[in-house]
């Protein structure tokens, strides 16, 4: 993991704010793909709190 | 200053590689070094103790992701598994063999909780394109359409790489949503990792992407009422300002992802704990050997030295990040695009 990091071309800060939870920027209704699609299974809808979850 | 992230894991989901086989060829797959084996395929007795596990530690929530879950021999045994424990179940597929008579019946015995839909071409020319083959093209296409009425809220999910045209992305959306998608959700492609090399062959250049974006994104909008989701997966800066208000208003925007903030875990098929699903090969752990018990997963993906290379991995990818007002939902999109992308790139937004 660490030749992996060292190829990052990223050089900023290592003090970094804790990102939004994106659930809540979702459209409500989405299907948001922490509980579907998604390829790179990026998602933040992680619990299956989403109306497609429950 | 605002509080700072400590780059803990809090997982509250695992997206678990059953398998490596797959019955689609897609060009851009970041899984293609993987050979696509079916002697890869993850024991059933390994995903339920994983499943055990990630319960313990918390996880409520899974998908299973490939290959392609649908191939893998223990794919409902192990769904009747999770819904008994209780873990929500879900799985990430091209839909193809939905397209089958006897597995849409199997499936219909023991449906799935959620399920994703990646689209990859609507029109044969558009799917041999991606896909490499057109033989699976009509039974993918009763799959989607199956998939889509049984599950009434379900959208889809397509990548916009440079082997689709903005127009082909609409009228993907257009079919999709007259096959009964309700929402529609546009990804860029990322750059892939290739034994040690990234490969940015199917990646639109950043231009590209913004251009076709600005072209399809009415049309998207119009189409599905609003329920559009846009993943960029690059920084935002590279957007225009006015484009940026309105889908963050209209809620339509999503560029960090789980690794961002640690919630969610990755395993592959041979039980190795994963940064993430794209970085195939790059093993930070292993079942049974670095834990077996969820309080012993959740020590090891906080031990100091791992928490250090998050830290690392997870800054910001330019030194103007600091300053942006979009910084917490931006952080320069997917992590592996900085293999290719420079900080360079990047600028602050003040307002």
């Amino acid at each position: 993991m660490k030749d992996y990091i060292a190829r990052l071309k990223k050089v900023g800060s290592t003090e970094v704010s804790p990102i939004v939870d994106t659930r809540k920027n979702a459209t409500t209704g989405i299907d948001c793909n922490a509980c579907s699609a998604c390829d790179c299974a990026c998602s933040d809808c992680a619990g299956g709190n989403c109306s497609n979850c429950n | 200053m605002d509080k700072l992230y400590d780059f803990k894991a809090r997982p509250t989901s695992l997206w678990l590689t059953v398998n490596r086989s797959c019955n689609f060829r897609c060009k851009w797959c970041y899984a293609e070094c993987t050979g696509f084996k079916s002697s890869d395929d993850m024991s059933l007795t390994t995903a339920k103790r994983i499943a055990n596990i990630v319960y313990e530690a918390g996880v409520r929530h899974i998908t299973l992701i490939g290959g392609e879950p649908t191939l893998w021999p223990s794919l409902f045994e192990f769904n009747d598994y999770c819904k008994a424990l209780p873990i929500n179940l879900g799985m990430v597929t091209n839909a193809c063999l939905f397209g089958d008579d006897e597995f849409w019946s199997q499936f219909l015995k023991t449906p799935f909780k959620s399920l994703g839909i990646s689209v990859k071409g609507i029109n044969e020319k558009q799917f041999t394109e991606t896909v490499g083959t057109n033989n699976l093209y009509m039974e993918t296409l009763l799959g989607i359409e199956r998939l889509l009425k049984y599950y009434p809220n379900k959208g889809v999910n397509v990548v916009f790489s440079n082997l689709v045209s903005p127009d082909e992305v609409i009228e993907i959306a257009e079919h999709s949503r007259k096959m009964g998608a309700k929402s529609f959700q546009l990804s860029s492609c990322s750059v892939t990792l290739d034994d040690q090399e990234y490969n940015d062959d199917y990646s639109l250049q950043i231009e590209q992407f913004v251009d076709g974006l600005m072209r399809v994104y009415p049309h998207l909008h119009e189409l599905y009422n609003g329920n559009i989701l846009i993943e960029p997966r690059l920084p935002l800066c590279v957007f225009p300002v006015d484009f940026l208000n309105k889908v963050k208003e209209r809620r339509q925007l999503l560029n960090v992802c789980h690794v961002q903030n640690r919630s969610g875990i990755v395993f592959d098929t041979d039980g190795s704990l994963l940064p993430y699903n794209s970085m195939v090969g790059i093993k930070i752990g292993k079942l049974d050997e670095d834990f077996s018990t969820g309080k012993e997963l959740l020590d090891f993906l906080n031990n100091p030295i791992l928490v250090n290379d998050y830290k690392e991995m997870l800054r910001y990818p330019s030194s103007e990040c600091i300053h942006c007002k979009l910084n917490n939902i931006c952080r320069g999109g997917c992590i592996q695009n900085w293999l290719a992308l420079e900080p360079q790139i990047c600028h602050a937004f003040y307002e």
